[in-house]
């Protein structure tokens, strides 16, 4: 292989990007489209959420639950008349939760009965950070200062009203409180919510995707006769293959310079120790490009391209992690993850989130090197087989 | 008119024939949906498959300290969801938490039970892992609502002291006697968590149309493309060359990828309804959607395809707008989390239209009549995209 061949096949291949409105939209504006989306949609949630209320009972302890629940700096009130138009409103996004306070409400309190109250929350989003133990916290209380002041009443044969007054004088001398604490991470913050973990995952999805589009153009490229025709000139297959993934690994590179730049600029979002980011993106940049190159020598047709590469990005991301959070998935369905390259990428981003540095992602390195070290070898031959025969 | 259409099938057979032949079709039309929809329900499907195990370390052993522990094993909806396993200390819980062998950890101080009784202070400590976030979160509420139900036995055997109940002086039998009562009554209110739908609505039903209708217009830029590559091939001069109109050659590119872009997303519809066991809704408005959907991404590819001049350049303009349209529309990131503005924006986009109209259906049901409005918007891009489509692909053709 000749490293000089090698790296003129990849200027050019870059000189076509560079003029290539095609590839610069894959390289900046993608990107900086994933970026927004997220940032927007992750920093909305700051300051009261929206909270849809429904009263389907009328009396005045549900008046009382509803104004503390308005005067939580956590929420903002906006009251429904119905809990379909609610819960369509919550699935809509439109508020970020609801809570339906059902008839029978005040009747239960009073007289030790049960009654539940809904909490409304879209499956699709993870609960806005607050929301649900703040409304919880409210709920629980009123249910607290009820019972004791229905017990009360029970036993000292006082009125209900007459108890709810003597509850609100008491002051419990020491309560039970529960403390979390965080075991083996240097930040109690989860590293699921905040910008860099979507961010992070989408922009493993998308190189991903974006080099699997390069089967297509090396297909037609193989059709055209191109390639054949560099290989009249004394070209190795080697050299040729190593051209066309250097000019694909500077997109995705460029890709995800782009994404982690843009989300520490623009929404000071923070992944951790530089040197593991640049070396987690170059070896995952690498992986991708080698898979879409493996793809484009195995593949015939542009049309088998288009037919698998999208699925095929789509699938190993969800696999992997980048589309929710193996977390969730069964057991079974997370080690089925691990055979995706996506799935040590994510692995790697959540160390380097919690405070690892490049030593300690040092074996999904390892991994997702071994990945790109098998595959280009395999690309190489099968290209070789292709066009030499 | 008739050997117009006569043409066009046979041209879409001719088409549809290549791509049975290079298994692209197979793939697309069956293979690709039927495995997302399958990682989808495997993944997602079964939403009350979530497990955790919480270590304990109950260093108090007294009745509040075991009354949790009974609790959480006795519950009836917690069963099989949590197991508890115990631990020697604090130490050996930490440790179990650490190394991810457990979701999170509970643990109760020597003294807990005494100092809950006495009315002093007393703290449980939740044990939590960043990589187990839901457990934690599991286990964080657990313990809280576990320790609102201690101080609401407090504050009622309390209020019901000042009221009396014990005698005044209060009379210590009383005292006890009351603090037992107060202890088993149960709180009046819980809070639950309710659906977004009339029905039950799962994450899965979100996902499985969004990479449906994401895919589409993978599959069905292959007519417009395809007009590209046999000009370049120049087997379309020889199609045009022989006596068949040339609204023909555009209707029968059209047709095959009718068909394929329907079976494609039939065959998601299909397999995610017999592996998840949901439905996506009344059928016909289900197909109304569907059928919209598909001349919609027909329209969009084409039109994107007719600023290219060369079948690389197309799939790439497809690639761009595909990619872009299903960012847009809450494809890959949820839309509902996003702000008001770029909910508007998802819903200018026919993709955005059709999977609020699929989750809508989903959740509320509805019917044809309920669904129009959408299909009508969806029908709108796919007239007005297609038509542009038609008249610059129509001077393609003749050049």
């Amino acid at each position: 292989m000749s490293p000089r061949r090698a790296l003129l096949i990849a200027e050019v291949a870059l000189l076509r990007v560079a003029r290539d409105r095609v590839a610069l939209f894959f390289i900046v504006a993608l990107p900086l489209l994933v970026t927004f989306t997220i940032g927007f949609a992750i920093f909305r949630n700051i300051g009261a959420l929206p909270l849809g209320v429904v009263e389907e009972d009328r009396g005045p302890l549900t008046r009382e639950l509803v104004a503390r629940l308005a005067r939580s700096p956590v929420a903002r009130i906006e009251r429904y008349a119905d809990a379909e138009a609610l819960r369509r409103d919550v699935r809509h996004g439109t508020i970020a939760g609801g809570v339906v306070v059902p008839a029978g409400y005040d009747e239960a309190l009073r007289t030790g009965g049960s009654a539940e109250v809904t909490f409304v929350l879209s499956p699709t989003r993870s609960a806005p950070e607050g929301l649900r133990p703040a409304v919880s916290a409210i709920v629980a209380d009123e249910a607290a200062r009820a019972q004791a002041a229905a017990f009360a009443s029970g036993h000292a044969g006082v009125g209900f009203d007459d108890a709810r007054g003597l509850v609100d004088e008491i002051r419990p001398d020491a309560r039970v409180t529960v403390e979390p604490e965080s075991v083996a991470v240097t930040s109690s913050r989860a590293v699921y919510q905040g910008f860099s973990y979507p961010a992070s995952a989408n922009t493993i999805l998308f190189i991903f995707i974006t080099a699997m589009a390069a089967a297509g153009g090396l297909i037609s490229a193989r059709k055209l006769g191109i390639d054949r025709r560099i290989l009249a000139t004394p070209t190795s297959v080697a050299t040729l293959v190593a051209g066309h993934f250097v000019g694909r690994l500077t997109i995705g590179l460029l890709q995800g310079l782009v994404i982690v730049g843009a989300g520490a600029l623009l929404f000071r979002a923070r992944y951790g120790d530089p040197a593991g980011v640049a070396a987690l993106v170059v070896f995952f940049a690498l992986v991708a490009t080698a898979v879409g190159i493996f793809l484009g020598t195995v593949l015939r047709t542009p049309e088998q391209a288009s037919a698998i590469a999208p699925p095929l990005g789509i699938a190993l991301g969800m696999l992997g992690g980048t589309m929710w959070p193996l977390e969730i998935v069964p057991q079974a369905m997370r080690t089925l993850g691990h055979v995706t390259p996506h799935a040590w990428a994510m692995d790697a981003f959540v160390a380097l989130g919690r405070g690892a540095d490049l030593a300690g992602i040092a074996p999904q390195l390892a991994v997702l090197g071994g990945f790109a070290a098998v595959l280009l070898p395999l690309a190489t031959w099968r290209l070789r087989r292709v066009l030499v025969g | 008119m008739r050997p117009l259409v006569l043409a066009a099938f046979r041209i879409a057979a001719k088409d549809l024939r290549l791509r049975l032949r290079d298994r692209s079709a197979l793939i697309v039309a069956f293979f690709a949906p039927f495995g997302i929809a399958m990682i989808i329900s495997f993944a997602l499907g079964d939403i009350s498959s979530f497990r955790a195990t919480f270590a304990v370390a109950n260093g108090d052993g007294g009745e509040f300290s075991r009354a949790f522990v009974d609790g959480i094993r006795n519950a009836p909806n917690l069963r099989g969801v949590i197991t508890l396993r115990d631990t020697a200390d604090a130490a050996e819980a930490r440790s179990l938490v650490a190394s991810g062998s457990v979701g999170a950890g509970l643990v109760f101080p020597a003294g807990f039970s005494d100092d809950v009784r006495a009315g002093r202070g007393a703290t449980v400590t939740v044990l939590r892992s960043a990589d187990s976030p839901i457990a934690g979160e599991v286990a964080q509420a657990l313990a809280t609502s576990f320790a609102a139900e201690l101080g609401a036995s407090r504050l009622a055997l309390d209020t019901a002291i000042a009221a009396g109940a014990a005698g005044e002086p209060p009379s210590p039998e009383r005292v006890a006697a009351l603090a037992d009562a107060a202890a088993s009554t149960a709180t009046p209110v819980r809070l639950v968590d309710g659906s977004v739908g009339a029905g039950p609505v799962r994450t899965a039903s979100y996902f499985a149309p969004s990479m449906a209708i994401f895919f589409l217009f993978y599959t069905v830029q292959f007519g417009a493309l395809g007009v590209l590559a046999e000009r370049r091939d120049g087997t379309l001069a020889r199609l045009l060359a022989a006596p068949i109109a040339r609204e023909a050659v555009l209707l029968g590119k059209a047709l095959g990828m009718f068909v394929l872009g329907l079976v494609s997303l039939g065959v998601m519809i299909a397999s995610t309804t017999a592996l998840l066991g949901a439905s996506w809704g009344p059928p016909l408005a289900v197909a109304s959607i569907a059928l919209a959907t598909v001349l919609a991404a027909m329209g969009i590819t084409a039109l994107a395809a007719t600023f290219a001049a060369t079948e690389e350049r197309a799939a790439g303009f497809v690639s761009i707008v595909a990619l872009g349209l299903s960012l847009l529309g809450g494809t890959f990131i949820p839309i509902d989390q996003a702000p008001p503005i770029m909910r508007t924006i998802a819903l200018a986009t026919p993709n955005g239209i059709a999977l609020r109209a699929f989750t809508d259906l989903v959740a509320d049901g509805g019917g044809v009549v309920s669904t129009l409005p959408a299909v009508t918007g969806i029908l709108a891009f796919a007239i007005g995209c297609g038509a542009v489509a038609l008249r610059r692909g129509g001077a393609l053709v003749a050049a």
